[in-house]
């Protein structure tokens, strides 16, 4: 046992709590010990209950519906790209003015890390400076050159389209692409974006079982592949074309260019 | 075992390695929730995985990502074992206990949806559950010189 201090009248605080601590460990053997069974030891108590509270939370967890892309829980892993604010300019696949002087026709693949890039370093430049002003617009096409899972990509993103929201879901499509390679371009997946991006849900899903949406992707890029074999592709209204990323310089020169021969 | 000196001195650094190894979880949780705050993905290095842990289903919880669970639960945690400290108020200890018993249940089941059902394994997650599991053990031990 504690050899016990004495307690002078005026204590510090520090020598109050010291005191306190030295009962609260000597406590528990005066009281508890010899008249409670094991089994009614806190610790015993305390084990068994977290581990029952523990064991409920995880079963709750486990029968929650939803796991995979049932709710919306399965949205907010997704990393979000700033959305482009022009709501106003977006139709269907088309960003940009309908009386932009410029027109570029972008051939992507969604599973295609160059055209991550594009979309990615590249578009959001080309929003601001060209769009934005009036001076180009952008038209994207299906060039499947990677798999039939670009394909279901192209098809989930045709079906935001259809609730003009197709840039905003190809942003998320491309910002999380090394996602897609290792967990796959799943409806789960898709759902999770469309929840995330605040779709029609019913609608969306209707879109994506429709399924006339793959023979479209499809046919558009066997036209496509009739021009270009690779990803990405700007082809320019003017008929000039530019295969892979082009760096910023080039790309704003060109349009630049383009723009001054229509004025 | 009465607290001879030598006793002292290791419950002191007892009860030091434990408020440690709560920092380290905040530390580690505090990462993970600053990385998804930034709508970015942790790094792993060569180690790997950490994208696909932190981009599947199970890196939110009926809409709150795990690392802000993480983060929140080792932050109250570290302010129970502070307050027990301070105020040597054995029920605070309990507490403390009885809550890391449920950490350790629940980062029990995130490791085993990491190993078996997401298919990677996050250093950072890995660091976490290391952590949570060290101050466990040693709030076991406080426990026990509690109560014998």
């Amino acid at each position: 046992m504690n050899p016990s201090t004495p307690r002078p009248e005026h204590v510090t605080r520090r020598e109050r709590r010291a005191a306190a601590r030295r009962e609260q460990r000597a406590e528990p053997r005066r009281r508890s010990a010899p008249r409670r069974p094991a089994w009614q030891s806190p610790f015993t108590l305390l084990t068994a209950g977290a581990l029952l509270v523990g064991a409920l939370i995880v079963g709750a967890l486990q029968l929650l519906p939803g796991r995979d892309g049932g709710g919306a829980t399965a949205g907010p892993e997704l990393i979000m790209p700033v959305t482009l604010p022009l709501a106003e300019l977006t139709a269907d696949r088309t960003l940009g003015s309908a009386s932009a002087p410029v027109t570029m026709t972008v051939w992507s693949d969604f599973q295609c890390p160059a055209c991550r890039v594009l979309a990615e370093a590249v578009e959001p430049r080309l929003v601001t400076e060209y769009v934005a002003t009036g001076k180009l617009r952008i038209e994207y096409r299906d060039l499947i050159v990677i798999g039939p899972e670009s394909v279901d990509a192209a098809v989930a993103a045709r079906c935001a389209g259809e609730q003009d929201r197709f840039w905003d879901f190809h942003g998320v499509l491309y910002a999380n692409q090394s996602a897609e390679n290792s967990g796959g371009l799943s409806r789960e997946r898709f759902l999770a974006i469309s929840d995330r991006l605040g779709l029609d849900r019913p609608a969306f899903e209707e879109c994506l079982a429709g399924g006339h949406l793959a023979a479209r992707v499809q046919t558009e890029s066997a036209q496509g592949m009739t021009k270009y074999n690779s990803t990405p592709t700007l082809e320019f209204s003017n008929g000039d074309v530019i295969r892979g990323v082009p760096d910023w310089q080039t790309l704003a020169a060109k349009i630049d260019e383009l723009v001054a021969a229509a004025a | 075992m009465s607290p001879g000196p030598g006793t002292i001195r290791e419950l002191a650094s007892r009860r030091a390695l434990l408020i440690l190894a709560l920092l380290g979880a905040i530390a580690t949780s505090g990462y993970l929730s600053a990385v998804r705050l930034a709508g970015a993905l942790p790094s792993c290095g060569i180690a790997g995985g950490c994208d696909t842990v932190a981009l599947s289903s199970y890196s939110v919880i009926m809409g709150v990502p795990v690392a802000y669970l993480g983060l929140a639960f080792s932050t109250v945690l570290l302010g129970l074992v502070g307050a027990w400290m301070w105020l040597a108020d054995r029920r605070l200890l309990w507490a403390s206990y009885a809550l890391a018993t449920l950490g350790v249940v629940f980062v029990a089941y995130l490791t085993y949806l990491e190993l078996f059902v997401i298919d990677a394994i996050c250093i950072w997650c890995v660091a976490f559950a290391a952590s949570l599991l060290a101050a466990w053990a040693l709030l076991v031990l406080e426990m026990r010189s509690s109560l014998n």
